[in-house]
């Protein structure tokens, strides 16, 4: 059944000469070859003729749509053309004797179509695709619903946003070992003196390697109320009752005020804490132990004081609140708005993964969260034999399993970013900040030359590649991707998203730069001994709405500048392959590179798979005085 | 994100209008992988954005709205060789845009029943244009013909369309 008038098939139809002239325009802007003068000539004519912004806008719809259906194309390619009169075709069309596609001259009339239908469609109907035929068969419709392609987007659109409520609650998740609230459970604070015996006291090559202390006044025993610690550099890790355990970083100044508090006006600390109970006093505030791990770090400049929450909870209050019991369970109310209340409010619970800044006047949220390798937790590390690399450029201290962190290799932004589709580099090495492992990111392309490659200025001369990147450096879990299209974690029916592993994912051309020391630090009991990794590109050909095919990709592993691993010119049809680089006590900068064939960067889905670093035990430190400078 | 409305009602709506709403973004960014990124920024900020829409209103002059305010950030952000329309251009657009929403849709979906009435070689050039996202040059090598004759060719395939689609409109037949 047809119930649609046949048009007649000869009927030209004829467009004004302003929408002719406007169509020579749409057409060179749809096809990306518009000239700044049509440019500007059809920005005037939208502006001022309603016909020609109507049609500009219907033609313009039209163009998102052929995008849009444009991956449905080619399951209708195996139906023969329609005889003629049955299909939409305009004679201009055809070939010329020469073999060349007839031009159409300005002044030229459109002939359109003879339309006929075959097909018989209803209003509302699924979109019919015609399936093979041959010209004594009806067509057999193939159907693809829009309800099937909108069915696929909100999969994927579920997909970003099941990630982006997945990586909101990373940082919120209960702790398996999160301590009960309770307050009243004090342990005794006992401060003792093995502080000064190695290893309990270690200072390593990266800091001052000869830290000055002092305590008034020296008890034999430990410390006493009213005892101070004044530590000029280096690392001083103190014991507190039978479990607890105070880590400080000089410089800094602590007064001991009684067993259950202490009082921090410069320098950072992380307290291990269990049962909680312990009040640490800043120039702005107080910290309030519930039962937890956590940070907190004195500003000298301005005394205000940050705290960083990586295990249980601490409440925070500015000092005209006191240390009362706290009320609140988030970090917000008017504390955390940024500006001045004038009446005392409850105290801020900060959870596991929150931070926040104690200024004079309010306790405001930190929205990178708790960054745990920013402090220095524990100088003894003998459990520690390898790192999560992942875990440590989110801001982990590599046995934290933390994920889902990016970095833009064009501005050197980091955090949960918003995927962003292909941009142009701009041969700048881009440092990071606020994450002390990732020291920076950039666009290796070595068209210009050699490539700065991390911030000691070290330089590489990477091939000449077409300096383009796709979405950002991620780490994952998941990879958000800014196409429908996605990325592929699933290397030989193993998913590298899954908990037990880790995904780096580099799409090319993108850079990734760590600093060693910022890792070596956090161990310093420790030494790192090798980078390993296995890499492959996981694009898979024939991907739905993906025509590339076999992708070419390098890969690059330096140290300092300088060159430790390289594969260069894979492609997916290669297997997983092993990186494993030795480190030096000397090496300073790691970097992860990956690098299109030097033609295009399409489908370059290079992934760093179950990254780590093998860590062994230092040299013993050398034994440090036992004689408090007085 | 409010308790009123979900996020399968926020991907309801998304979908149902998603097809307008890039080919808005295009009519108001020339380039193709600008709307693309574009189109990509304002889905997320729809979605932040989703306790501010009223249920029971127009979700694509709210979504328009949204879409225009970016586009114009955008506009600010590129160096200033890059064509950007001005906002007159952009308020024109947009208004044109609302003003014809329903309309709009119905030739979306006409347009579906347009391409699969092309010539096999006709739809061949559409596959090489727009689902590999070849340049014309590149069809050109493709095809085997000189570049020239491509690009009008697409433009008459477009042009051929636009009317099929008119003509289906005023016959009542999406």
């Amino acid at each position: 059944m047809n119930s649609n008038p046949i048009p007649n098939p000869d009927q030209p139809v004829n467009l004004s000469g302003g929408l002719h002239a406007a169509m020579q325009l749409i057409t060179a802007l749809c096809d990306e070859r518009i000239t700044r003068e049509q440019f500007n000539q059809l920005q005037s004519l939208v502006c001022t003729d309603r016909e020609v912004r109507r049609f500009y806008v219907d033609m313009m719809h039209l163009h998102a749509g052929l995008y849009y259906f444009a991956s449905a194309l080619p399951s209708m390619l195996d139906d023969p053309a329609p005889a003629g009169g049955q299909s939409i075709e305009s004679e201009t069309i055809d070939k010329d004797p020469s073999g060349d596609l007839q031009p159409l001259g300005m002044n030229e009339t459109m002939v359109l179509p003879a339309i006929t239908e075959p097909v018989d469609f209803q209003a509302g109907e699924d979109l019919v695709m015609p399936g093979p035929t041959s010209d004594t068969t009806p067509a057999q419709p193939a159907r693809l619903s829009p309800s099937v392609i909108r069915g696929g987007i909100a999969a994927g659109l579920l997909l970003v946003f099941g990630l982006i409520a997945y990586v909101a609650s990373v940082g919120n998740h209960p702790s398996t070992n999160s301590p009960t609230n309770n307050p009243t459970n004090n342990p005794s604070l006992q401060v003792s003196v093995p502080v000064l015996q190695s290893p309990q006291w270690i200072a390593t090559s990266d800091l001052d390697s000869n830290p000055v202390w002092k305590i008034s006044p020296a008890h034999p025993e430990g410390f006493a109320a009213g005892d101070s610690l004044r530590l000029q550099s280096g690392l001083v890790q103190l014991k507190l009752g039978p479990k607890g355990k105070l880590v400080v970083e000089g410089p800094a100044e602590i007064d001991f005020v009684s067993e259950t508090e202490i009082s921090l006006t410069e320098g950072k600390i992380v307290a291990t804490f269990p049962g909680g109970g312990l009040i640490v006093r800043c120039p702005t505030g107080s910290i309030t132990d519930l039962g937890t791990e956590f940070g907190v770090s004195v500003d000298p400049l301005n005394g205000n004081s940050e705290v960083e929450v990586f295990q249980g909870s601490v409440s925070a209050a500015l000092s005209h609140q006191g240390t009362t019991e706290p009320s609140g369970t988030e970090p917000s109310g008017p504390q955390s708005s940024g500006k001045p209340s004038d009446q005392p409010a409850a105290p801020t619970v900060l959870k596991i993964g929150q931070a926040a800044v104690l200024s004079r006047n309010a306790v405001t949220p930190s929205p990178q969260g708790a960054i745990r390798q920013r402090y220095i937790c524990s100088l003894t590390n003998p459990g520690v034999r390898t790192l999560d690399v992942t875990d440590l450029i989110c801001g982990g201290d590599g046995t934290s399993n933390r994920r889902g962190i990016a970095v833009d290799a064009t501005t050197g932004d980091i955090g949960v970013l918003t995927p962003v589709g292909i941009r142009p580099g701009d041969h700048l090495y881009h440092k990071v900040h606020g994450f002390p492992v990732v020291d920076g990111a950039f666009v290796p392309d070595g068209s210009s030359g050699l490539v700065t490659v991390d911030s000691a200025g070290d330089r590489f001369a990477f091939p000449p590649t077409v300096n383009s990147v796709t979405n950002q450096i991620w780490t994952g879990g998941q990879i958000p991707w800014p196409d429908e299209i996605g990325i592929s974690t699933v290397v030989g029916g193993v998913d590298y998203s899954t908990p037990r592993h880790s995904v780096i994912c580099t799409h090319s051309d993108n850079a990734i730069t760590l600093d060693l020391n910022g890792i070596r630090r956090l161990y310093p009991d420790r030494r790192l001994a090798g980078f390993h990794c296995r890499c492959v590109n996981s694009y898979v050909n024939g991907l739905k709405g993906a025509m590339k095919r076999n992708p070419v990709a390098s890969v690059y592993v330096l140290l300092d500048g300088k060159s430790r691993y390289e594969k260069l010119r894979f492609s997916n049809q290669d297997s997983l392959f092993a990186v494993d680089v030795s480190i030096t006590k000397n090496d300073r900068f790691l970097t992860l590179a990956a690098l299109d064939d030097g033609k295009e960067i399409d489908r370059d889905w290079i992934l760093w798979l179950d990254a780590s670093l093998t860590v062994v035990p230092a040299l013993p430190a050398s034994p440090v005085s036992a004689s408090p400078a007085e | 994100m409010s308790g009123r409305l979900d996020a399968g009602e926020f991907i309801e709506l998304y979908t149902a209008h998603e097809v307008r709403l890039r080919g808005y973004v295009l009519s108001l960014v020339p380039r193709w992988s600008d709307a693309e990124d574009i189109v990509q920024k304002c889905s997320l900020i729809l979605w932040k954005k989703f306790d501010q829409y009223e249920p029971g209103t127009n979700f694509f002059a709210w979504a328009c709205q949204i879409v225009r305010f970016e586009v114009k950030e955008f506009g600010r952000q590129l160096a200033r060789d890059r064509m950007v329309f001005n906002d007159e251009f952009l308020n024109a657009v947009a208004e044109a845009t609302v003003q014809s929403r329903q309309e709009l849709q119905q030739r979306i979906d006409a347009l579906q029943k347009c391409v699969a009435r092309l010539p096999k070689d006709h739809r061949e050039l559409l596959r090489l244009r727009y689902d590999e996202r070849r340049s014309v040059g590149s069809v050109a090598t493709v095809v085997n013909r000189p570049i020239e004759g491509v690009y009008k060719a697409l433009s008459r395939i477009r042009l051929a369309l636009h009317a099929c689609i008119s003509r289906r409109l005023a016959e009542g037949d999406v």
